[in-house]
């Protein structure tokens, strides 16, 4: 491996430059601007300093769907023609309708890792071959979180759950769960609009009547009526699940944080 | 320090320092006849039902910028129409702007995909301008300017005091309804690159500020452009040097401005003129309806 600064390289999700940074080693330093767990994502102005990031950045991954639309906005500030920008939702080829949270489809990170080596290998030919070991290592790290999705896939493939927003909706449908919530009550979760009354009547029918082995709790962007239902579902003795949006700072990496949550989730079910 | 010097060398600054300018000079003018025709919640009305636009036309699946600019049109329309006058205005404006979020609600709830991109149009980052953008500000900054030019007369007459200037035969509902265009262009233009925030307070507070000192129309759009450079720049370079987002700046820095101007500066020179018309003794009460 030959040596020489570290390439600047950008996720603006932080999972994304977990991914940067594990096949980047230490070729690059990664930088990201979504990163704040207990901050909501979708309500964001931008520093100077994340307009710098973007604006130095040799590699920035975005996710596109609507999800940080700002660095559209920042990398058009700044014209830099060799700057390389992987957008996630282009890389798998998905509509602006979909579930914007991709990252939790087990199928998404392989195929951004592949991207990433790739564009990683073009900024620096003469270590194209690191980039690609490194790219194996961080599938083999993603290969225990695969087991265990198949794992709770044997075990629990259709057993009914309730969401207060489709965040893990990606993963759930891997395991097989079968989501009970309305799609209209998480949509308008989601898109902070009232949700109907006959949705919020429905959705707490499945709690109180504990229809549902679990609750996934969006941990991170919250509302009054979000934790309204979870904690009916704390008083109903449904299992309740905290997921988040990024990988909060107690995680090191983006393995780590979905095996941990697999594993609250198993621990949800099995009760 | 060293990071100011290093920041300055960069596109992205270098470009919120050309909109920035260009913006603050438009709603500096634009503002002083905000509050001097006491638009204040008018601009706000503009402002959130630029999002209810946008999202009706991500609904059609059009693009979310002209919806913004049909939103401000529409309601620019809708509220000069229905309210000419000054008395009743804010009524008209509460009515209009509480449909017209109701049916913003309504296309998000229809509209099956990630609906931020609606949301998104209101948060504009003047840390994300591109060139073009700052072409395109001048563009429109300019049309404003010369719209602005072409009927500041008969708008400054009717201002001041609309009975005498109807009476006179001046076309007081035309200038009502060509103002809050001129308006609509200013804030559907500026949003997406200042977000909804900066807005409200470069479209209100230099102008309420300039009021408190001086009763001149002409010498109140100088103070008020002033003022609103000053807010904008300074906002600009203390985020540069803090990393603290630009919005908290600018709307504290006119904030600073505007309670300088009614409380320290503007006391002082009515004593020293020793003049008590009642116009003056009514400034600064049109911001407070503001929200």
């Amino acid at each position: 491996m030959s040596s020489g600064p570290p390439i600047p390289v950008l996720g603006t999700e932080n999972f994304y430059a977990d991914l940067l940074r594990q096949i980047g080693g230490a070729r690059v330093s990664a930088s990201s601007i979504l990163n704040d767990p207990s901050a909501d994502p979708h309500e964001y102005e931008a520093s100077p300093a994340a307009a710098k990031l973007a604006a130095d950045s040799k590699l920035v991954i975005v996710n596109g769907i609507g999800y940080d639309d700002f660095m559209q906005k920042l990398l058009g500030a700044s014209t830099k023609p060799d700057r390389v920008v992987i957008n996630v939702q282009e890389t798998l080829g998905v509509k602006d309708d979909v579930n914007v949270h991709v990252w939790y489809d087990p199928a998404t990170m392989p195929k951004v890792a592949d991207a990433a080596s790739a564009a990683l290998a073009r900024l620096e030919p003469q270590n194209a071959a690191y980039f690609a070991d490194q790219k194996v290592k961080y599938l083999a790290a993603l290969k225990p979180v695969n087991d265990k999705i198949a794992a709770l896939h044997t075990k629990y493939a259709g057993a009914p759950i309730a969401f207060t927003e489709n965040v893990a909706g990606y993963l759930t449908d891997a395991i097989g769960l079968k989501v009970l919530t309305p799609p209209q009550f998480m949509e308008a979760i989601e898109s902070g609009t009232d949700p109907a009354p006959a949705d919020v009547a429905a959705e707490r029918d499945l709690i109180t009547g504990r229809k549902v082995k679990a609750l996934l709790y969006n941990s991170q962007v919250t509302s009054p009526l979000t934790e309204q239902i979870r904690d009916l579902a704390v008083k109903s003795n449904v299992p309740v699940v905290a997921v988040a949006e990024t990988i909060p700072a107690t995680f090191k990496t983006f393995q780590e944080w979905q095996l941990a949550q697999l594993d609250d989730l198993e621990k949800a079910l099995a009760k | 320090m060293d990071q100011l010097v290093a920041l300055l060398g960069y596109e992205f600054v270098q470009n919120a320092i050309a909109a920035g300018t260009v913006i603050a000079i438009v709603s500096g003018v634009v503002s002083r006849f905000v509050v001097a025709r006491n638009m204040s919640f008018a601009v706000h009305a503009l402002g959130e039902l630029g999002f209810t636009g946008a999202a009706g036309f991500i609904l059609l699946r059009l693009s979310p910028v002209l919806g913004l600019l049909a939103g401000t049109a529409v309601t620019a329309v809708f509220i000069g129409a229905l309210g000419v006058r000054a008395r009743g205005r804010d009524v008209v404006v509460g009515v209009v702007m509480a449909f017209g979020l109701g049916l913003g609600v309504l296309f998000i709830t229809l509209y099956k995909g990630y609906a931020n991109q609606a949301f998104a149009i209101l948060f504009g980052t003047i840390t994300g301008v591109s060139r073009a953008d700052v072409v395109l500000l001048l563009a429109i900054g300019l049309v404003t300017l010369v719209s602005l030019a072409a009927i500041y007369r008969p708008l400054t007459f009717a201002t001041v005091d609309p009975e005498v200037a109807e009476a006179r035969g001046v076309p007081v509902g035309a200038l009502a309804v060509a103002f809050l265009l001129i308006m609509a262009a200013a804030v559907a233009e500026a949003i997406q690159v200042v977000g909804v925030l900066l807005i409200l307070t470069l479209l209100i507070t230099p102008g309420a500020a300039a009021e408190c000192l001086t009763p001149r129309p002409g010498l109140a759009i100088i103070y008020s452009v002033a003022i609103a450079l000053f807010c904008i720049l300074g906002g600009i370079l203390l985020s540069l040097i803090t990393n603290a987002p630009v919005s908290v700046f600018v709307t504290s820095l006119s904030f600073g401005c505007y309670l300088l101007a009614r409380f320290v500066v503007g006391p002082r020179r009515r004593d020293i003129r020793a003049t008590s018309r009642p116009a003056e003794s009514s400034a600064g009460t049109t911001v407070a309806e503001a929200h």
